[in-house]
């Protein structure tokens, strides 16, 4: 099967869609003639012009308000925020009102407004350039949200993400963009809510976001020289979250690890184990960890930022304490 | 008085009537406020009635109003049905929004109708959106879109109407300067005289009106309308009026004289300005209304309120289960 990188698969996505259905339209800053900063966008502007492929002065809260008005209009807008960082200028927009808008009409409006942003740290990116918040929009009920870690599953996710009636956050790492992956020719979406076992294991769970999973699967391995088997599981969607599958594994395992590249404190792997204490606390044989960013802002210097960010040795050693016990 | 550039007899009278079902309307909420049986953020907009009348008389079948908190005059004056809307402010399952919404969040898409938002401003970029469809999809139905002037000088506001502008979408932004954000007078807020006048610095043209006229606040929004319709893009037309009644309807409940920001004097002014009184006194003067045609008028406004509120007093609540329904189109479940 041929390989592409994630960001060919996510304009692979839009692509697809946009020839599809002509309601669907992007917008973002600098998403024309360039493509984008990492050509996720490559090509779109050419094909569809430049009125289904709109480039925007830098304005986030009018971007995705511009995006909810769309939608309203009977439009399948996606809207482009550079940076999970620039999100904050359109929470309200987000959180007030695409989030809110079905539930407040009684379930009558639909709200098919996609919001596609990258975060996490890369080296030099600096504090105010390397947010993960998949947390933050966990939070608020009526926001869908994905945090795929696989060309095959950011396809596949865009693609039900574009033909779905409800508000979904695209939160890619930009430790993604150049991963590459399997995806078919072949037409394919993925449902939300299915949490994919990335590699099966008895001895210790490890729920892995984003890019986090592949640093779980390098930890994996590292852990089976030792004779340790973890199973890696990947939630590919926090919003709606398939508990079930993460259940069923540390009900297997006994163990559990949470890897995120956001912060510890109220971060998705909070949720995830206050979800699994309730629901299969006598599954536990040890107690849940959690391994993320530290909790300060994102250090410059390249040394700083990687002794801060969750890597695959912090997984190891947290799975190995919880066998040592 | 602008003098009418030839609108019917019948419309300057529905601009009355219509005004007059407004002014009854708020009454009548007030008093069922008053005894407990609507609740909650209820923002009255006496004073203002002939921004909201003038403005959508000016509009076509199929045009769309978008509208922030104080939203209950624009829904009327847009055709709202009268039954869903007493039946929403009291929570009742036959309301617009089966009681989900609220009167901040009366959502009517089948007749055009946002109230879209109760955050100041943001109802700016939104109405934009929609216009941005509008003309993508090539429709030639326009956007109006209401603010009030505390909202002029949000960051959605000032984003909102760039973009609005750089698009040149069909949007009419009206203004409604009614002269207070709460208890903040504009003049605290910017030291910019007409808000209008931002519209230039976007590339669009602003018009300031005098929104207790509903002759001329009709004939700036026609011709805004009609602008729109050639594909050349918003206007911002500021409409300058007065919030007779507080922020919201307890406010002279619980502000007491020593908290006061205005005088009942200039209150007393300002009502020698009413819209309703001066369009009395230019039909009679041009001998288009009678004692007897306003008491018509009144008697079936009464008549309509009544059933109105029967209707809804009559209607059930929202099942408890609705509460964690409707949370994503077409899913059932919370």
């Amino acid at each position: 099967m041929r390989q592409i990188t994630y960001v060919q698969a996510i304009n692979e996505a839009l692509r697809e869609e946009m020839r599809r259905d002509e309601r669907v339209f992007y917008l973002g800053e600098g998403v024309g003639i360039t493509g984008g900063s990492f050509g996720v966008t490559l090509g779109l502007m050419r094909e569809f012009g430049e009125s289904r492929v709109r480039e925007t002065p830098i304005s986030e809260a009018a971007i995705v308000g511009f995006a909810v008005g769309a939608a309203l209009g009977g439009m399948r807008p996606v809207a482009e925020i550079g940076s999970h960082n620039w999100i904050y200028h359109a929470m309200d927009m987000i959180c007030n009102h695409a989030a809110k808008l079905t539930y407040m009409s009684g379930g009558r409006l639909p709200m098919p407004v996609v919001v596609r942003s990258h975060g996490g740290e890369t080296p030099g990116s600096g504090a105010q350039h390397a947010q993960f918040l998949a947390a933050t929009f966990m939070h608020f009920p009526g926001l869908k949200v994905v945090t795929a870690a696989t060309p095959y599953d950011i396809k596949g996710l865009t693609k039900t993400a574009l033909r779905g009636e409800h508000p979904v956050l695209l939160l890619d790492h930009r430790q993604n963009y150049g991963v590459k992956g399997e995806v078919p020719e072949e037409e394919y979406t993925i449902p939300f809510g299915r949490a994919e076992v990335r590699r099966p294991g008895k001895d210790v769970t490890i729920v892995a976001i984003s890019h986090c999973v592949h640093r779980a699967l390098a930890a994996a391995q590292q852990l089976a020289q030792e004779g340790i088997e973890a199973e890696v599981v990947d939630p590919r969607t926090l919003v709606p979250l398939d508990t079930r599958t993460i259940i069923d594994s540390v009900s297997k395992t006994g163990r559990l690890v949470i890897v995120e590249p956001g912060w510890r404190s109220n971060g998705v792997g909070a949720e995830i184990a206050a979800m699994v204490a309730e629901e299969c606390i006598d599954c536990l044989d040890a107690p849940i960890k959690r391994v993320a960013m530290k909790g300060v802002p994102v250090p410059f210097d390249v040394p700083l930022m990687e002794s801060v960010a969750p890597n695959a040795n912090d997984i190891a050693e947290a799975a190995r304490s919880l066998l040592r016990r | 008085m602008a003098k009418a550039d030839d609108p019917s007899r019948d419309l300057l009278l529905e601009m009355f009537r219509r005004m007059l079902y407004l002014r009854r309307f708020e009454e009548r909420i007030e008093e069922l406020h008053g005894q407990g049986r609507i609740i909650g953020g209820l923002f009255p907009y006496t004073g203002q009635e002939a921004v909201a009348v003038g403005t959508c008389l000016a509009l076509r079948p199929g045009d769309i109003v978008v509208s922030p908190h104080r939203a209950l005059g624009h829904l009327l004056a847009h055709g709202g049905n009268l039954e869903k809307t007493v039946a929403e402010l009291m929570g009742r399952d036959t309301g617009f929004d089966h009681g989900k919404g609220g009167p901040m969040h009366i959502l009517d898409p089948e007749e055009g109708f946002y109230g879209i938002t109760g955050i100041a401003g943001s109802g700016v970029p939104i109405a934009g959106g929609i216009g941005l469809a509008l003309s993508m999809q090539k429709s030639d139905k326009v956007v109006v879109c209401f603010f009030g002037d505390g909202a002029a000088n949000t960051g959605a506001f000032h984003e909102g109407i760039n973009m609005a502008a750089l698009w040149q979408v069909p949007v009419v932004y009206v203004c409604e300067n009614n002269g207070f954000a709460i208890s903040v007078r504009a003049e605290q807020s910017t030291r910019a005289k007409d808000l209008a006048d931002r519209a230039w610095g976007y590339g669009m043209p602003g018009e300031v009106v005098d929104g207790n006229d509903v002759m001329a606040v009709y004939q700036a929004v026609a011709r805004a309308v009609d602008r729109a319709h050639q594909g050349q893009g918003p206007t911002l037309i500021e409409a300058k009026t007065y919030r007779v009644k507080g922020h919201d309807i307890t406010e002279g409940r619980h502000l007491s004289p020593d908290r006061a920001y205005r005088t009942p004097q200039e209150i007393a002014e300002w009502q020698e300005r009413c819209p309703i009184k001066r369009m009395r006194v230019y039909l009679v003067e041009h001998e288009l209304l009678t004692p007897d045609g306003e008491e018509q008028m009144e008697h079936a406004i009464k008549g309509s309120l009544e059933e109105a509120v029967r209707f809804a007093a009559d209607s059930p609540k929202p099942p408890k289960e609705s509460a964690l329904t409707g949370l994503f189109y077409g899913e059932n479940r919370s």
